[in-house]
């Protein structure tokens, strides 16, 4: 089996029980970074020599028996959002590359690291993560692994197509209305955004407070879940991190699903579809004998009400920058944050007001079921530069529209994982919703989809 | 879009630049309207929806 075909338990299992070395292991995955990167632009930053000392610290560690390092000579990498130790955080702008270098590294890193996992570099993003396509007018566009001419979507645009293409098997994103589930999606990968507040924000730069979840990639459900339950656990230095303790997900992967009760997100989620996006959804739902439809209401409000939040706070954050930079920043971001910085306040209380009204009429539905699956974007992967699509007949702009299904989502903070349908010639995702807390089960249907053969990682 | 919600969203944009401190240059007018003119569609859409007095705002949100 070649290195790049290995996937996270893999390698965590060889390299403790000593028949791999985590040495060759980063070797490997730093010469294939250096071969093949230029194709895809995931990578903004390599930090070899920090992944070469801690593969020798790795190696050293192996024991040959069962170990408490899940995640032993991993090679994984982070949306540069995260804070790395040495690198100044650049949130996939020019202004934040003058920024002092991150003095420690973001909880995350941290907790992955202990886990036994290498950091081999940062990875490429929309700015600010202002972005669901992927496209950054300073670092580059991140390309689609399966097409090159295509988006890889965003804004954790790097890290899915490093993950999709191989180059590490484990990848951090960030997700405010679809960051994660968008380039999941596109990349033909496993993406899983918890639930808000579920994982440790400490050390990123911020979008949206209300709203930012940070979460992983991977090329199957196994490794997914390995990852996330190498991040839970509480931080108190983050103001909405649950206190949860950690919730092992990996030993539950493979509890039966028969008895789960699956609807179909209907109504908003059932239009503007294009074919490729109907189709994963009835292979999907299929699979998983979901018959009924159920109806999330007012939806459109709730996306709405998500703009609004997401436009207000983020101009807040970026003010001081606006002011004096404004020039440095790429000009549609701009004048989105410019627009968003003018919306009164009144509105954004609204805004939250309807997002707990909404909150309390989805959390309704569980009573009635367990898992709701739902589009994850409209479409495959649109070309660079692509401007424009058609939903319903309409012709709309791609860049807020990729997170047309994602946005109402995550608006109340519900886990969901991205599931991958490898439809020719490219794939698109679908969403596993579950009500808060349960990414183990949301986990445990990605499973056995894949298990059956719908989903899987192209 | 009509002329006076044009001439609004202009107004809108011009106004509260100043009370900012942000610094527009004339080229970016047009893509600043039109994200305004977007967001006008959204407070639209949530103002749309009657909701009770007594609902507090989710500022700090627990999913």
């Amino acid at each position: 089996m070649s290195e790049r075909s290995r996937g996270a338990a893999d390698i965590a299992t060889a390299v403790t029980q000593r028949q791999l070395k985590a040495g060759d292991v980063v070797a490997a995955a730093l010469a294939d970074i250096a071969a093949r990167n230029a194709s895809v632009n995931a990578f903004t930053n390599v930090t070899a020599d920090r992944a070469i000392a801690t593969a020798v610290r790795r190696d050293a560690q192996a024991t040959g028996r069962a170990t408490s390092l899940p995640l032993a000579g991993v090679p994984f990498a982070v949306k540069n959002l995260f804070d790395v130790a040495g690198l100044p955080t650049r949130a996939g702008s020019r202004i934040n590359r003058s920024a002092p270098p991150a003095t420690t590294d973001a909880v995350a890193v941290r907790r992955l690291e202990a886990a036994g996992a290498v950091l081999v570099g940062a990875l490429n993003m929309g700015e600010y993560a202002y972005d669901f396509t992927g496209e950054n007018v300073h670092d580059g566009a991140s390309r689609n692994p399966h097409d090159p001419a295509r988006m890889s979507g965003g804004s954790s645009g790097g890290s899915a197509a490093a993950v999709a293409a191989g180059l590490v098997p484990i990848a951090l994103g960030s997700d405010t209305n679809g960051s994660i589930r968008v380039p999941a999606s596109l990349c033909g990968i496993f993406g899983l955004k918890p639930t808000f507040g579920r994982l440790p924000r400490t050390g990123t730069f911020p979008f949206v407070s209300s709203l930012d979840h940070i979460g992983p990639f991977a090329r199957s459900s196994g490794d997914l879940a390995l990852v996330y339950d190498a991040l839970q656990g509480p931080d108190l230095e983050d103001a909405v991190c649950s206190g949860r303790p950690v919730e092992p997900v990996t030993p539950l992967l493979d509890v039966p699903v028969s008895n789960v009760k699956v609807a179909v997100a209907g109504g908003y989620f059932a239009s503007g579809l294009g074919p490729e996006a109907q189709a994963a959804m009835q292979r999907v739902a299929s699979a998983l004998g979901a018959r009924a439809s159920i109806e999330l209401p007012e939806v459109a409000r709730a996306r709405a009400a998500a703009f609004l939040i997401t436009a207000s706070e983020g101009a807040a954050l970026h003010l001081d920058r606006l002011r004096t930079h404004a020039a440095a920043f790429d000009p549609a971001t701009r004048d989105r944050l410019i627009a968003g910085a003018m919306v009164p306040a009144a509105a954004v209380i609204k805004a939250q007001k309807l997002r707990r009204w909404f909150r309390d009429r989805v959390l309704r539905l569980f009573e009635d079921v367990d898992v709701i699956v739902a589009p994850a974007t409209p479409c495959t992967a649109p070309l660079l530069g692509q401007q424009t699509f058609h939903i319903d007949g309409r012709e709309l702009p791609v860049r807020p529209n990729l997170g047309l299904y994602t946005q109402p989502i995550s608006f109340i903070g519900l886990p969901v994982v991205a599931v991958p349908v490898p439809l020719d010639p490219m794939p698109i995702g679908v969403q596993i919703i579950t009500a808060p807390w349960r990414e183990d089960l949301a986990l445990r249907i990605a499973r056995r989809l894949e298990q059956q053969g719908v989903v899987s990682a192209k | 879009m009509g002329v006076d919600v044009r001439d609004d969203i202009q107004q809108w944009r011009i106004a509260l630049a100043s009370l900012l401190g942000l610094a527009i240059e004339d080229d970016w007018a047009s893509g600043i309207d039109a994200n305004l003119a977007v967001l006008a569609d959204n407070m639209r859409l949530v103002e749309g929806l009657q909701l009770p007095d007594d609902l507090d705002p989710a500022t700090t949100f627990e999913a």
